[in-house]
């Protein structure tokens, strides 16, 4: 803007100076030729002449003298236009120039304002483009919208109008899609035990009515069968329970690296898949947690690693850091990553990259919950061929405060 | 800084000092010295038609600051009717004189025998050396023409614009009055006003005085 400034002000001065060298060339002819000396001198001859003829013919002096005065007074003001000749000249030249710069520096002025202005709009729309970009709407007006600038502005806004409404559709339909997935999820978990207990329901009616030595015993067997069906649809209840009454953490002051080292010591061979490795500062890392609620999270996440490995082998990093004021748990695992549409709706519930009949989709929102209960947070870094990447973080307790329960 | 210094130097012309005459009851006064009369620039003047005015001030300490300075005026006009020099004078304490002259060359006489009283001693003045400062000043008309033609300046557009004098003309150009007076009052009145009166030549003149216990007693 500076440079642009510069550049403005050499060109109002080039422009100036050629605008005085072109005007003093013309101008200077046409004053010399209005107060031409010649004439003064033609007219004062003339004036003598008339006295003269005047004395010729006395009986038209009073015209010759009326003449006279008449030449005399243009004689009088030629002359004292002649004796202010430069002065006039220069006043005509300065009011010339200045109205000329004037006329520049307006212009210039203007053009000025309209640049900025026009620089400010681009800024403007240059954020708005950014906004979009990042799936932000809340988009900042630009004022004006009959220019060009305008007019782009004015099809941004249109087509984040049109954005707003697609990706709100888009996520209804994924909302859809999701709950249409859950729905086949739990009808086939009840669909299952109970086609399992109608099977057993008849096979035992057929034994009762058939009869034979061995009725007891199929009786007891078709028993334990039902039961067995009946308690996987307990359990599946219980785990809508579990996520719908989570109950509240009973936190208690704890050390976390400590808690992560039992944690390795306790699951180093829970996964047959997946190989566990916890690392920790060496100084005591305190936090206030519900010590089975924050497992339950780790699990979680080490169960849904060791699932994403299949067939596979693998292994999964714990590493413990400070900062902020926050604990960090940074679990890494180097599995196949998941796919990316999942990403960004990974902790919504009933999301699931398992097949039906393997899971609800509730854990990591369960995760979630648990850690939000904590005033922490898990958040996904990144899921890539090379591996998915969780941080889970806790507020540090105060230095210098006495351990409690809470 | 040389530039202007060559200029002044072209224009000075060193001129003799007239003498002071200290005349009673206490007037100085001068005879303007025949070299300003010789100058080509001052004649041409004189017979232009215009008023010449030959302004001289005159400078000598005083206890009223008012007192300090004293004008004498002396306007000259040449008749080219009549073929005569129309002089008047005015000089301090309020007093004025005119006459009617044939030429330079008796404006010469007239004022020899006449000098131009420029200031009016009192009793402050005597017993004491004193300097005086005279300064000349030739200024080429005089206010009433310098009135004159201001306002014939400044009517010379009005006049063309109300078609007093050149509507056939306008009219074959096809030019409407308006068109002519937009803009150019402000402009007219601009240049209107770059008529000034200012002196074309001056000259100063500074004197040593000491005067005894009377206006008689006078050495320079």
């Amino acid at each position: 803007m500076r440079a642009q400034l510069l550049v403005s002000s050499l060109m109002i001065l080039v422009c100036l100076f050629l605008f005085i060298l072109a005007q003093k060339s013309l101008s200077d002819p046409w004053i010399e030729l209005a107060l031409d000396r010649e004439v003064n001198a033609l007219l004062a001859e003339s004036m003598v002449l008339q006295r003269k003829l005047s004395t010729h013919e006395p009986e038209n002096e009073a015209e010759y003298r009326a003449l006279y005065q008449r030449t005399r007074e243009k004689l009088q003001h030629r002359e004292v236009l002649l004796t202010t000749r430069d002065t006039i000249r220069r006043r005509y030249y300065w009011i010339l120039s200045s109205t000329f710069a004037l006329s520049l520096l307006l212009i210039a002025g203007f053009q000025f304002w309209y640049l900025r202005r026009r620089n400010l709009r681009l800024q403007i729309l240059q954020r708005n483009l950014e906004k979009l970009a990042a799936n932000d709407f809340a988009l900042e007006s630009v004022a004006g919208s009959k220019d060009l600038v305008g007019r782009i502005a004015t099809m941004i806004a249109e087509a984040a109008e049109v954005m707003q409404a697609n990706r709100k559709r888009l996520r209804y339909l994924e909302n859809l899609e999701i709950w249409r997935d859950s729905a086949r999820r739990i009808a086939h978990e009840i669909r299952t035990p109970l086609t399992a207990i109608r099977l057993e329901l008849r096979q035992l009616v057929r034994g009762v009515v058939r009869g034979g030595g061995d009725r007891d015993q199929v009786l007891e067997e078709k028993q334990q069968s039902i039961l067995e069906e009946l308690a996987r649809l307990s359990e599946f209840t219980d785990a809508f329970s579990s996520f719908a009454k989570l109950p509240a953490p009973q936190r208690k002051s704890e050390d976390l690296g400590r808690f992560l080292d039992e944690f390795a010591q306790i699951y180093e061979h829970a996964w047959t898949n997946m190989t566990v490795t916890v690392s920790v500062p060496p100084d005591p890392v305190r936090v206030s947690m519900d010590r089975r609620m924050v497992r339950q999270v780790i699990v979680n996440l080490a169960n849904n690693s060791a699932k994403a490995l299949g067939e596979r082998t693998g292994s999964l990093d714990i590493n413990l850091e400070t900062r902020g004021g926050c604990a960090f748990i940074e679990v890494a695992d180097d599995g196949p990553g998941m796919p990316e549409e999942m990403r960004e709706i990974v902790f919504e519930p009933y999301v699931t990259g398992n097949p039906v009949g393997e899971g609800m989709g509730l854990g990591l929102a369960i995760s979630r919950k648990i850690m939000l209960d904590h005033d922490g947070d898990i958040t996904l870094i990144a899921s890539h061929e090379g591996g998915t990447f969780f941080h889970v973080f806790l507020p540090l307790e105060p230095e210098g405060a006495e351990p409690s329960e809470k | 800084m040389l530039l202007p210094l060559l200029f002044w130097c072209t224009l000075w012309r060193p001129i003799a000092k007239p003498p002071l005459q200290v005349a009673a009851p206490g007037v100085l006064k001068m005879v303007l010295p025949d070299a300003v009369w010789e100058d080509e620039d001052l004649r041409r003047r004189l017979f232009s038609g215009l008023t010449t005015t030959i302004e001289l001030e005159t400078e000598l300490p005083h206890r009223d600051p008012e007192a300090r300075t004293a004008f004498a005026l002396m306007e000259i006009r040449y008749d080219v009717w009549e073929e005569q020099l129309l002089v008047r004078t005015f000089e301090p304490g309020g007093s004025m004189s005119q006459a009617t002259l044939k030429d330079v060359d008796a404006l010469r006489l007239w004022l020899k025998k006449n000098p131009l009283a420029l200031y009016l001693l009192d009793d402050q003045h005597l017993n004491r050396a004193l300097t005086a400062k005279v300064r000349c000043r030739i200024i080429p008309f005089s206010k009433l023409e310098q009135e004159q033609t201001m306002a014939w300046f400044a009517n010379l557009g009005e006049a063309q614009a109300n078609g007093e004098q050149v509507a056939a003309s306008r009219g074959r150009l096809g030019q409407g009055p308006e068109t002519d007076r937009g803009g150019n009052d402000f402009f007219r009145v601009l240049m209107t006003t770059s008529i000034e009166r200012r002196s074309v030549v001056s000259f100063r003149w500074r004197y040593a005085l000491t005067l005894g216990a009377s206006f008689a007693d006078v050495r320079q």
